[in-house]
């Protein structure tokens, strides 16, 4: 069973557990999830020449890596435990105001 | 002369029609001056062609297709009818007989209803179609509950918000019915797929939120942050507390309408629309993360000494056994590098809420597909 996202108008409206089999009995048209495409959730973008999903903007700071289509901050993140934001692991909280990462 | 004082004709009509009269359309339109009481008439075109009659009364008029028995619930004087030139228009009257109730066979909750129709669950966790046996009733009792959500990835995260339920009684199925099984959400901003039985379907929850900058996804949520986005969830996840020394708010679910998702065939029960616990600590390192809605209830509120606890799941018996849809998960605390975490909401068997992060942004987990119960009943 894999996971797809149903798209219209470029953006992804449902995400859908489905064999691969059975995805033409959906209405719709369907992407495949995988890791190529990055992560889907509703309100995700799809960018068809890239076969990409892409997040919401997290930060106004926050710019778009064009070959991952992943969100980066303008300062490197340290290490420290992961957490995920729209699928960007961090360590620690991005604090916008002062464009700086903050110590969880 | 009004149509109740004829008696009926012996030799003409239809099986428990009285006929009337008859006419011959001269034209494609014409007024035939033919009184009658209210009451369930039909006029049938001779040579069965498609056409329209108007019985006229005072101030009220009601149209009907040809060949169709209506209900005309007021008196009239005369029809009006549109059809084809050189057919003849035969007007009829039922005779109607008394009748009664008797217990639905069909009604989720009814003993006697299961026990006079031999009748078979059919549990669905995979998109595809849903085929009606041909030997079973055109009438099934459906469930529909959207896909869980995880619970905040983050330390003192909210938990997840569960899938909400839809439920239909009666509801007239035949042949094939598609059948999409929501995906699980992800946590804060994100939420569960929507589960659909042919065009009705059950929002999934919302995602656990992080910390402040991080709001559980909602509709309507007010929370302090702008990274909250308008999504429609079936029932909110939980506010994340870490990092948060004002009150942090859960998501509030969606509730379905007839058109948002219920549609109006088969009685359409919503059950969801419920509210993630908040965060309500001041203590930035220890302050739990809310409860996720459930579609059986709010999540409860996390503070400095305790995560919320999640709302409860909605119980329903269509499979078989008494099981538990769309319960909410439970948020998460951390405590001087331990983690504690409120309790998963009560009846999570399917569409639950995953649970949230304590310490460390450790021990959270992810919520439950959705799920479609077909309950279809064999003579």
């Amino acid at each position: 069973m894999s996971k797809y996202a149903k798209i219209e108008d470029g953006i992804v409206t449902n995400v859908i557990l489905c064999d691969d089999s059975e995805i033409s009995t959906q209405v719709g048209h369907h992407i495949k999830v995988t890791d190529l495409t990055n992560n889907a959730e509703i309100g995700y973008e799809y960018v068809t020449e890239k076969n990409k999903f892409k997040s919401p903007q997290p930060y106004p700071s926050w710019t778009l890596n064009e070959d991952t289509f992943l969100w980066e901050c303008p300062v490197e993140k340290p290490e420290g435990a992961e957490v995920s934001i729209f699928g960007t692991v961090i360590g620690y909280r991005w604090d916008e105001e002062s464009q700086s990462w903050v110590n969880i | 002369m009004a149509i109740n004082s004829f008696p009926s004709q012996a030799g003409g009509g239809q099986a428990n029609l009285n006929y009337i009269g008859s006419i011959h359309m001269e034209t494609y339109n014409r007024r035939w001056d033919q009184a009658g009481g209210a009451g369930y008439y039909a006029i049938y075109s001779t040579n069965q062609e498609n056409g329209y009659a108007y019985f006229v009364g005072n101030g009220t008029s009601t149209g009907a297709p040809l060949n169709r028995l209506v209900s005309v619930s007021h008196s009239f004087t005369r029809v009006d009818i549109i059809g084809p030139v050189n057919d003849m228009m035969s007007l009829y009257k039922a005779e109607v007989k008394s009748s009664a109730l008797f217990p639905n066979p069909f009604d989720a909750d009814a003993t006697v209803g299961k026990l006079s129709i031999p009748s078979f669950p059919s549990i669905i966790r995979t998109s595809g179609n849903f085929v009606l046996p041909n030997n079973a009733l055109p009438l099934v009792n459906v469930l529909v509950n959207g896909a869980g959500a995880q619970g905040g990835h983050h330390y003192c995260g909210g938990g997840g918000g569960g899938g909400s339920v839809v439920k239909l009684t009666a509801y007239q199925a035949v042949g094939t019915t598609s059948i999409t099984v929501g995906s699980p959400g992800g946590d804060a901003n994100a939420v569960g797929g929507r589960t659909y039985f042919g065009n009705v379907y059950a929002l999934g929850g919302g995602g656990g939120g992080h910390h402040s900058g991080h709001n559980p996804a909602s509709s309507t949520n007010t929370g302090n942050s702008g990274q909250a986005i308008n999504l429609e969830v079936g029932n909110g996840g939980g506010a994340g507390g870490h990092n948060s020394t004002s009150h942090m708010y859960g998501g509030q679910g969606t509730t379905q309408t007839s058109s948002t998702g219920l549609g109006t065939s088969g009685t359409p029960l919503y059950v969801g629309g419920f509210r993630g616990g908040n965060s309500s600590g001041s203590d930035s390192q220890q302050n739990g993360g809310g409860g996720g809605a459930g579609a059986g209830g709010n999540g409860t509120d996390g503070n400095n000494s305790n995560a919320g606890n999640g709302g409860p799941g909605h119980v329903s018996d269509i499979s078989g056994s008494n099981l538990g849809y769309g319960a909410g998960g439970g948020g998460g605390r951390a405590n001087s590098n331990n983690q504690n975490f409120g309790s998963g909401g009560a009846n999570a068997n399917y569409g639950h809420g995953g649970r949230g992060s304590g310490y460390g942004s450790q021990g959270h987990s992810g919520g439950d597909q959705g799920t479609v119960v077909v309950r279809y009943y064999i003579p």
